[in-house]
């Protein structure tokens, strides 16, 4: 045992350290690091962010990939304890579902850098869609820049729909996108294949049922914390769900479980559209090459005349610790990794997601006709969407109303399971006025005085 | 040399040894000592200290008392989460335990061969890990690809569909499921071991007696492996207490259908970690010690009586 240890203790000792970097940068995702520092690869055909990067300013940059909640622990810590200068990142990406709590305290301690008067300075705030960056902003202050848009639309099997007969694409209105669902399940149980169902909506969690309210530009809690929970199109949405999970005009249900595995799901046509965020369409680029010419893309249906055609689903920012050694080193990295043209194009590359900056969105890759999707101009879909995208936004609370919704839902379908849909509307809006009492009581209770 | 440098020279190794024989003890344990407070009694202190503050942006924290504590109790989520995990932690060694000693008793058996890869096969289960497990039983409880209801359709010559994850009355069976299958491996090395510990000859006169196989069972088998027995009982309560991974996963970090899949340290973790409500996860941590110490002393307190008895 003592020789064990004595062995691996001079093999740590002796070992050579990792060079150290001018600057550091933590990503929570393997394909950001793969964007900014290359994958390696022999075929690679670019050279790498950091390289560039270092070929132009002459500093070093060390992407550290870390797991998305240790990023949330570890960034915590700093901010909470202070830390050794070393230890605190020059730029830390967050991922959307991570980022509400770090906008709990009081605007002037939250742990980021406020990036107004730099956004302002370099007229980047004039070039990044204005909508993106609501997510990342707490009472008007920006303390983020987003990586990606990730408009949603629908992509659909268009040959299994015109199968059927059916022309998903002239539906404008949810009802009648349910209708015409309707129509291609009871062809297709007609011919064989009772199980198939028309679309993936998520039966247990609100994600789905988020996506509908916020093209209705209902976020369940704004900026400051509003809950809006008890709007009347609330209650209305949940139920048209609720329908469309279960019951005899249900068209919808759960893609299989596991990452990408919804992929088989539309590659069997055991689930035949899906709400697409841009990064979905990027997994079928990358791995359904078997549907090329089989899938079209249309925007999602509207409830009313006012709501968008399009959400967003998903997200990502990079934001400037306080604590980072220089900050004007940050930001100009930051600029680099995230808003220059060799950025842009590295991440094309690798994902296949829209910019966040407009003038981006002329390059000529985003308007060319796209084979899997027979032909679809796709990418200027995605980019007529994106000009109509609503705000959304992040607090820390907004966990616990997506799943005080989703206790909602679950309420009305079982009602519907049991046959008492008589006044369902009246009782998910009672429901909802519960929902919106318990979690008022929860933000009154977390927050702090401002 | 003078008298005194040879009196000091033969002082000397005999205060070594006396510093040594004195302080060597405390040396030996300081690894860890050191360990044991920087890791368990500092962050326990602190999150006990927490729990009485609301932490207020990176730096400052605001003393509130009982303020979380009465929070917590008016606290319906909390309330649903107790209910759920105590249903759990009631339910699950009920199963586990009856599953786990059949399995040793049965593997204990002569007429059983190739023991080893048994022994293995089911202990195996527990190497893979709880958020393995969910992963995994997420993909046989689909309810459109999954293969138990595949097996259950194919049982019943019927097309099944039964919503495993997404039924409120299935949330916390679904979660048994899997939690069974990954530890009743476990729970059965430890009866197996004790059954083999049981004297010989106490079968051997129980026979003579001419007890059957119930009998034998009853009166020698489980007196035996009492001790273990109790551990096992008290260890899977507390472990059904801190559940958190399996449904976690199993649910896709929600809390399930109704909230039936919401265990205590679910919701610990949501209110720490998604929330950032440090001080009100720290008393909702310290709610379910109270809980846990509590199960614990009426456990040991009944284990005690049936040895008197």
């Amino acid at each position: 045992m003592i020789l064990a240890a004595t062995v691996c203790g001079a093999v740590i000792a002796t070992r050579s350290s990792p060079a150290k970097t001018d600057l550091t940068v933590w990503t929570f995702t393997d394909l950001h690091a793969r964007i900014f520092r290359g994958d390696g690869s022999k075929n690679a055909t670019r050279t790498p962010l950091v390289d560039l990067y270092r070929q132009e300013t002459g500093q070093t940059v060390g992407i550290k990939l870390i797991g998305n909640q240790a990023i949330t622990v570890r960034l915590n810590s700093i901010f909470d304890n202070g830390g050794d200068a070393n230890d605190v990142p020059d730029l830390v990406e967050i991922e959307i579902g991570s980022v509400g709590r770090f906008f709990r305290p009081p605007l002037n301690e939250i742990g980021f850098l406020p990036l107004n008067d730099r956004l302002a300075a370099s007229g980047w705030d004039k070039r990044i869609l204005p909508s993106r960056l609501a997510p990342w902003s707490k009472q008007g202050v920006i303390f983020g820049v987003p990586h990606d848009v990730h408009p949603v639309s629908i992509t659909y099997r268009r040959d299994l729909f015109e199968k059927a007969g059916v022309k998903l694409d002239e539906a404008k209105t949810w009802p009648a996108f349910q209708e015409k669902c309707l129509a291609f399940q009871t062809y297709w149980a007609a011919h064989g294949f009772p199980r198939r169902r028309a679309m993936e909506l998520a039966v247990n969690s609100s994600d789905g049922l988020q996506v509908m309210l916020l093209q209705r530009h209902i976020n369940l809690l704004d900026s400051d914390n509003t809950s809006h929970m008890t709007d009347p199109r609330v209650a209305a949405t949940v139920a048209f769900y609720a329908h469309c999970v279960v019951g005899d005009r249900a068209i919808g249900a759960d893609s299989s479980p596991g990452s990408n595995v919804w992929l088989r799901d539309l590659t069997h046509g055991d689930l035949a559209c899906f709400i697409t965020p841009d990064w979905r369409t990027g997994v079928i680029k990358t791995s359904g090459r078997e549907l090329k010419g089989k899938l079209a893309m249309m925007p999602l249906p509207r409830f009313d005349p006012t709501d968008a055609p399009t959400a967003t689903w998903g997200g990502t920012m990079i934001a400037i610790p306080k604590q980072a050694r220089d900050p004007e080193k940050s930001w100009r990295l930051l600029q680099f990794l995230y808003l220059s043209p060799a950025a842009m194009q590295a991440r094309s590359q690798y994902t296949g997601t829209l910019p966040p900056v407009i003038e981006a969105w002329d390059d000529s890759s985003w308007h060319e006709p796209d084979e899997l999707f027979n032909g679809q101009k796709i990418g200027e879909l995605y980019i007529d969407l994106a000009r109509q995208l609503p705000d959304r936004y992040v607090t820390p609370f907004t966990t616990l109303a997506g799943q005080a919704l989703a206790q909602v839902l679950s309420r009305a379908e079982i009602a519907i399971k049991n046959g008492e849909e008589a006044g369902l509307d009246q009782r998910i809006a009672g429901w909802l006025i519960d929902a919106d009492a318990e979690v008022r009581k929860r933000i009154a209770f977390g927050r702090f005085d401002e | 040399m003078s008298d005194s440098s040879i009196a000091d020279s033969a002082a000397s190794p005999s205060r070594w040894w006396a510093w040594q024989s004195r302080y060597s003890p405390y040396l030996f344990v300081a690894p860890f000592a050191i360990l044991f407070c920087t890791f368990m009694i500092y962050p326990l202190t602190r999150s006990f200290a927490l729990s009485f503050y609301k932490t207020i942006g990176p730096r400052d924290s605001r003393f509130v008392g009982f303020e979380n504590f009465k929070f917590l109790i008016a606290d319906r989520l909390f309330w649903l989460a107790a209910a759920n995990t105590i249903g759990y932690a009631i339910v699950f060694p009920l199963l586990q335990i009856p599953a786990a000693l059949g399995l040793a008793v049965l593997l204990n058996s002569k007429r059983v061969r190739a023991k080893p890869v048994f022994r293995f096969a089911f202990f195996s289960t527990h190497l893979v890990g709880s958020v393995f497990a969910a992963v995994l039983f997420a993909q046989l409880m689909s309810p459109r690809s999954g293969l138990l209801n595949h097996f259950l359709s194919q049982l019943l010559r019927r097309p099944i569909e039964v919503n495993w994850l997404s039924d409120p009355n299935l949330a916390m069976v679904s979660t048994l499921i899997a939690g069974l299958w990954l530890s009743v491996g476990y729970a059965m090395i430890y009866f197996l071991a004790a059954l083999q510990s049981v004297d010989a000859e106490l079968y051997d006169a129980a026979a003579v007696d001419g007890a059957g196989n119930w009998a034998t069972f009853f009166h020698v088998t489980l007196p035996g492996i009492r001790p273990v027995l109790i551990f096992m009982i008290l260890v899977t309560t507390i472990g059904a207490f801190q559940l958190f991974e399996l449904p976690y996963v199993l649910f896709q970090q929600s809390a399930g259908p109704l909230s039936r899949a919401l265990t205590i340290v679910m919701y610990l973790f949501m209110s720490g970690w998604s929330v950032g409500d440090l001080g009100y996860a720290s008393a909702i941590g310290w709610t379910l010690v109270l809980l846990i110490v509590t199960v614990a002393l009426v456990q040991r307190r009944i284990s005690t009586k049936l040895e008197e008895s």
